[in-house]
């Protein structure tokens, strides 16, 4: 019974110390990438002029897209239009990097969406492919003190499958109501972990 | 050996254990501080194009009390457009368009397109066909000369007219007295791409 107390007493002796070490550990990074936390560091990003980071969650209305198509009105979205989007990303006097990522449910997500993205880039470069329907971008704290801003552009296509055209023509006649396309944008404190990209 | 001089380990034990409950409390804390994060759904505010055209399948009858033979064509008007009341096409439309009578009476059928009824008329009607349908039912099938175009800048109108004859050499037979023809006017519109 002693042996058996004994045993205890060392097993939880023995985990004691390696949380401590851990912990201390861990205070210690804390510590310096809390840093600036500590004097409230600034965070004030804006996303198309508008500052999305008063609150937790929001919603930014764009414009309407100018759309390309031969054979349609360019105000109006129709079967073949191609757009783009630009979400010009301004971090202002924002002190802490951060990475941004950008999830979209779009036709290839869901087939009732009508639309489909068929690129997504930021200032001409890729981005990174985090989830089949998620893009990952970093503005580290250099190009924030650099006062760059980040345009991110997203090529958008209502691609005609004559399989949808029972569908695609009950929107065109106003018999139901087709949704374009879902986008969130999340800005997020980078703190240097490594972002994988599916593609490998 | 006296049992209360043996060393007693349980306050320690008990110790040890909610020192590391504590810490797991710290740790699971530590672990939820919320870093800066901020959620934005993006919307735009585009609209999907209309797609209309008027006159989708035109119907109409004729019986023997509103046509009598004659040695004069009968001339019946009719329009295609790109626009519906208020509406407008946004798409550029292309339609096609199929004849289809039935033949329970002895007329023969014309179509014009944008122009008079004239000697110099130019008949869009083409491939006459005689088809029986499942139920039995024989149609006469015409199809029409060419794929018509309405851009979507502008409201258009195409204006046709379906010629009907009714030969004047049919008034003396009786055997069509009470017949119904019914003419089918069925137009394919397709959006451009």
């Amino acid at each position: 019974m002693k042996q058996y107390r004994m045993i205890i007493l060392l097993g939880l002796t023995s985990l004691l110390l390696v949380f401590g070490i851990a912990y201390t550990r861990s205070r210690l990074v804390a510590a310096i990438d809390t840093e600036q936390d500590a004097v409230l560091a600034k965070w004030n990003i804006t996303l198309n002029n508008t500052l999305i980071t008063q609150t937790m969650t929001d919603t930014i209305a764009l414009g309407n897209i100018s759309w390309t198509n031969d054979h349609a009105n360019p105000e109006k979205v129709a079967p073949g239009s191609k757009g783009i989007v630009d979400l010009v990303i301004n971090p202002q006097d924002t002190q802490v990097s951060f990475r941004y990522d950008i999830t979209f449910t779009d036709h290839n997500v869901d087939p009732d969406i009508l639309l489909t993205i068929t690129n997504m880039s930021a200032n001409g470069n890729d981005l990174i492919h985090t989830a089949p329907n998620t893009y990952t971008g970093i503005f580290p704290l250099s190009d924030i003190e650099d006062h760059q801003t980040k345009t991110i552009t997203i090529n958008i296509e209502w691609i005609n499958d004559e399989l949808n055209n029972e569908t695609d023509t009950q929107v065109g006649s106003g018999e139901i109501t087709g949704e374009l396309i879902g986008i969130t944008f999340v800005a997020k404190q980078y703190r240097g972990e490594p972002i994988a990209s599916i593609d490998g | 050996m006296d049992k209360t001089k043996e060393f007693n380990d349980k306050p320690i034990i008990f110790s040890l254990i909610v020192i590391m409950l504590l810490l797991i409390l710290v740790v699971i804390i530590r672990s939820t501080h919320a870093s800066y994060e901020s959620n934005v759904e993006v919307t735009f505010g585009s609209e999907t194009a209309l797609f209309i055209y008027g006159v989708g399948t035109l119907t109409f009858n004729m019986d023997t009390e509103g046509i009598i033979p004659s040695d004069t064509a009968y001339v019946y008007p009719f329009t295609v457009n790109n626009f519906k009341d208020e509406r407008h096409a946004d798409v550029d439309i292309d339609y096609t368009m199929k004849i289809r009578t039935t033949t329970n009476m002895p007329l023969s059928y014309e179509l014009l397109y944008d122009e008079e009824y004239s000697s110099s008329r130019t008949n869009k009607l083409t491939n006459e066909q005689i088809i029986q349908d499942s139920q039995g039912t024989w149609y006469k099938k015409y199809d029409v000369d060419g794929t018509y175009r309405m851009s979507w800048n502008e409201d258009h109108t195409d204006n046709f007219k379906i010629v009907v004859y009714y030969p004047i050499s049919n008034a003396t037979h009786t055997e069509y007295a009470g017949s119904i023809e019914n003419i089918e006017i069925i137009i394919d519109a397709v959006q451009v791409i």
